[in-house]
């Protein structure tokens, strides 16, 4: 199966780490994980300055070495992210920063890269926070 | 292409949850997919007449709402008893929409290729 995973929540909630055991358990079981797509506050998880304790899970950093290993896109929300202060290189210039926070394997795309996702998907799974 | 359908159950205002769910909304029609939208909770709260400049904390994101139509997202639906807990009608709506009871969402959802809760 084609799954497309929706992250909604960042580094308060277990949403991303939720999203991350379940894409490990597709890909074992041989479902595809076309895309990630990281919105609201999910997109902190692509901020690289954020710096869990030594004895926390560093979430961000699996989610790296999953999308390397596999190959998975991890799209990132390019306003939502500008809003929240997470800047690629292109954002930074374009508001005229001087801090970049963003990098590979996570990528700002326009929020249409997930509505075009959804064409071949046959589950788009949704990870929130729940407050 | 996909017939999606967001879930609308917060209030308009005090997060950006509502404004980031009307991008997605209108990202998605865009891109060709048949769009339904469903209020309910205190999501009804965000089709509220007279949501006035001064009062709010964010950008008044109601406009939006009006302007719906004119993308051709017209399948909107609010669940009744959502609506009648929180003391409104369908005339303190901005916009014509379909009063669903909870059943009748419960089987609108069943005809839907994806759910986004917002």
């Amino acid at each position: 199966m084609n799954f497309v995973l929706l992250i909604k929540a960042g580094h308060a909630h277990a949403a991303a780490m939720s999203a991350y055991h379940f894409a490990r358990a597709a890909i074992q079981k041989n479902h595809i994980i076309q895309q990630v797509f990281f919105y609201q506050d999910g997109v902190y998880l692509a901020n690289n300055l954020a710096t869990p304790a030594q004895d926390d899970i560093a979430v961000s950093q699996c989610w790296t070495q999953l999308a390397e290993k596999y190959q998975i896109p991890l799209l990132v929300c390019v306003a939502a992210a500008a809003k929240r202060g997470v800047l690629d290189q292109e954002t930074a210039t374009y508001y005229d920063k001087s801090v970049t926070n963003v990098e590979q394997p996570f990528v700002l795309v326009g929020l249409g890269q997930f509505a075009a996702a959804l064409a071949n998907a046959d589950r788009v799974i949704s990870f929130d926070g729940v407050c | 292409m996909k017939k999606v359908l967001i879930l609308n159950r917060r209030a308009p205002y005090g997060t950006t949850v509502a404004a980031e769910a009307l991008d997605l909304a209108l990202l998605s029609n865009a891109f060709e997919h048949e769009i339904s939208l469903v209020f309910l909770d205190d999501g009804v709260f965000q089709l509220k007449r007279e949501q006035t400049q001064p009062l709010l904390t964010q950008r008044n994101i109601s406009l939006t709402y009006t302007g719906l139509a004119e993308f051709g997202i017209e399948k909107i639906y609010v669940e009744k008893t959502s609506l009648a807990a929180r003391g409104l009608t369908v005339a303190d709506l901005l916009i014509p929409v379909k009063l669903l009871s909870s059943q009748a969402l419960g089987q609108l959802l069943a005809t839907q290729d994806i759910l986004l809760n917002f």
